[in-house]
């Protein structure tokens, strides 16, 4: 099988710089360390009251994929948003043009890269997260469930990423563009779902459509969900939004995560069309 | 014909950058591409190698018509642009196999293919060190390397010896015409016109988006030359000469420096045999009588002298992002 030359490159580049690394040890030294201070206070809560607070071990669990997720949103953007615009500045762009290699080939290269480089920090995080396995509450499939998720978000994010990076000259520009992009879509498209609520007299479905796009609300609700926190959504809905759309929020988690990835899809078909030289339409030709 | 661009237009927005293009390398050629700043030479190299799409006007290419099939299209060509193009973090060869690999060139017919070329550029020695330990030098033998990775028979290279110390741009130049010798077809954008004249074969002169002047180096050479005035050099007698010379009618002017009379004189080879004849016949003492040699630069001069230098101020192909 061939081997997409870019994403060759990409690995073997990664594999001897000193940042990836050190990001991995920095994520994991954090999660580590809510994980245990978090499992120590339960602990001395325990010796003081005498008390089984089991449930407290899950709040830490949300608490350290909740991190984990944030922490994601900061860094893959940081990846992908150079993707382009690095070729650029390094005048190596065109180079590749001239090359047999086709546009999509050149944004898949970059993103399979970049993806695996989140597979593995994803991975080496899975200790911090298993610390609720040691009391219950979370079993091993819900957790490569939200590792699936998180897969999918953050090529949700890289996606974002590359669009900006294959639109922008500078990487500077498209880290700038790319953030606060994903900034709209996890507060932004929040503030507009309740400004539509409150317009409306209650809430519409459009209101909650929006929030489908929402990778925050997604995730938060997958995790809520394996706290037995089943019914936050649906009864913020019903709480924000007067009507209840019970289809919509039955399956929130797929609609969501299939609107997000659809989104993604476009953004990368978006940018393969950016980077590709293609003729100028005349338009006067349209109107002959 | 392994390259020809028709009536080629490209605007920037409103501006203009190529008007109307036309040029034609024939196969084997050493094709000198020159112009003043900002006369289009840098977008006319993009549209040939593909990295972008003219607006109006076709680009053939051995044959096969750009956007129709540019991976068999992209096999012909090799390009070097006017930066190096480089990867710090990679090795020389690390750098060489990534590019084989962009034209499917894998394994060891890449390996094979890697260190012949190293070697025919003097860089062998640097398969293992990272690209931002080379000199300038060294990056632009790379970059020709790089070119060369899949055997193209077309080399089209933007400002090949730009920077480059003088014993190093000689070296580059031999391995140029060596290519060339070896049946690539050459194509070089560069401002040294010496370099140019010395080197190519053929030439191309554009200006303000379209092509001034082309053709065989040679021919250019003799018509500059043809333009240029007769020099005669007269041990004495000089009103004598300006006395025949105004009998003259394929004289039209002449201007005295010293003991050298400069002859503006339209006719043929044949006819300036006859004047010398006629003024040696008069008993005037020619000490020498020759045409002022034409140079690339003052034809250069000559036709891209203008008031109004236009230059290309900003170029925006991406979005304003």
């Amino acid at each position: 099988m061939k081997i997409n030359p870019i994403f060759k490159r990409e690995i073997m580049v990664s594999s001897r710089s000193k940042s990836l690394p050190a990001l991995i040890c920095g994520v994991n030294i954090l999660l580590f360390a809510v994980t245990l201070i978090g499992a120590s206070g339960v602990v001395t809560a325990m010796e003081v009251s005498a008390e089984s607070d089991y449930s407290s071990f899950l709040r830490i669990y949300g608490l350290v994929v909740l991190l984990e997720f944030l922490l994601l949103l900061f860094i893959t953007p940081s990846l992908t948003a150079g993707a382009i615009s690095s070729e650029r500045e390094r005048e190596t762009f065109d180079l590749m043009l001239t090359t047999q290699m086709k546009p999509s080939e050149i944004v898949s290269g970059k993103l399979m890269s970049n993806l695996s480089f989140i597979i593995v920090l994803e991975i080496s995080c899975i200790p911090a997260v298993l610390v609720a396995l040691i009391y219950g509450g979370v079993t091993v499939r819900e957790i490569a469930e939200l590792l699936v998720i998180y897969t999918l978000e953050a090529f949700v994010f890289m996606s974002a990423g590359m669009f900006f990076s294959s639109v922008s000259k500078s990487t500077a520009r498209a880290s700038a563009f790319t953030y606060g992009f994903l900034v709209f879509l996890c507060f932004g498209t929040a503030v507009i779902s309740m400004l539509l609520a409150v317009i409306s007299g209650g809430g519409n479905v459009f209101s909650l459509v929006i929030l489908l796009i929402n990778p925050l609300i997604n995730v938060a609700n997958i995790v809520a969900g394996q706290m037995g926190e089943t019914a936050m959504l649906s009864e913020a809905a019903s709480r924000v939004f007067a009507g209840y759309h019970s289809g919509l929020i039955g399956f929130w988690s797929i609609i969501s995560t299939l609107s997000q990835l659809t989104m993604a899809v476009i953004m990368i078909i978006a940018s393969v069309i950016n980077i590709s030289p293609r003729r100028k339409i005349r338009k006067e030709l349209d109107f002959e | 014909m392994i390259l020809s661009m028709r009536n080629i237009k490209k605007f920037y927005g409103k501006f203009c950058a190529l008007d109307g293009l036309n040029l034609e390398i024939e196969e084997g050629a050493l094709y000198g591409f020159v112009g003043p700043n900002g006369a289009g030479k840098t977008t006319a190299i993009k549209i040939m190698t593909g990295i972008m799409y003219p607006d109006e006007g076709s680009v053939i290419i051995d044959g096969m018509e750009t956007g129709t099939d540019n991976r068999r299209l992209k096999k012909k060509i090799g390009y070097v642009p006017d930066s190096f193009g480089v990867y710090n973090n990679l090795t020389v060869s690390e750098y060489m196999s990534f590019f084989a690999s962009c034209y499917g060139i894998d394994g060891l017919r890449a390996e094979k293919r890697i260190t012949r070329l190293l070697q025919y550029m003097g860089i062998e020695d640097k398969a293992d060190f990272y690209i931002e330990a080379l000199s300038r030098g060294m990056k632009q033998k790379l970059s020709l390397a790089r070119a060369l990775i899949h055997d193209p028979k077309l080399l089209i290279m933007d400002e090949p010896t730009l920077g480059l110390d003088p014993r190093t741009r000689f070296e580059y130049k031999q391995k140029l015409s060596e290519l060339s010798e070896l049946g690539k077809t050459i194509l070089i954008s560069s401002h040294i016109l010496t370099e140019i004249s010395e080197m190519c074969t053929d030439i191309g002169i554009i200006d303000q988006g379209s092509m001034v002047m082309s053709g065989r180096l040679t021919d250019v050479m003799k018509m500059v030359t043809s333009q240029n005035p007769i020099i005669v050099t007269l041990s004495s007698k000089i009103t004598q000469a300006i006395k025949l010379l105004k009998e003259e009618k394929n004289v039209k002017s002449m201007s005295i420096k010293g003991n050298d009379l400069l002859i503006n004189f339209e006719g043929s080879r044949k006819n300036e045999a006859e004047l010398l004849a006629k003024m040696i016949d008069a008993g005037l003492p020619v000490v020498s009588f020759s045409r002022e040699k034409g140079s690339l630069e003052s034809i250069f001069i000559q036709l891209t002298g203008h008031d109004e230098e236009r230059t290309v101020l900003s170029y925006e192909n991406q979005s304003d992002l």
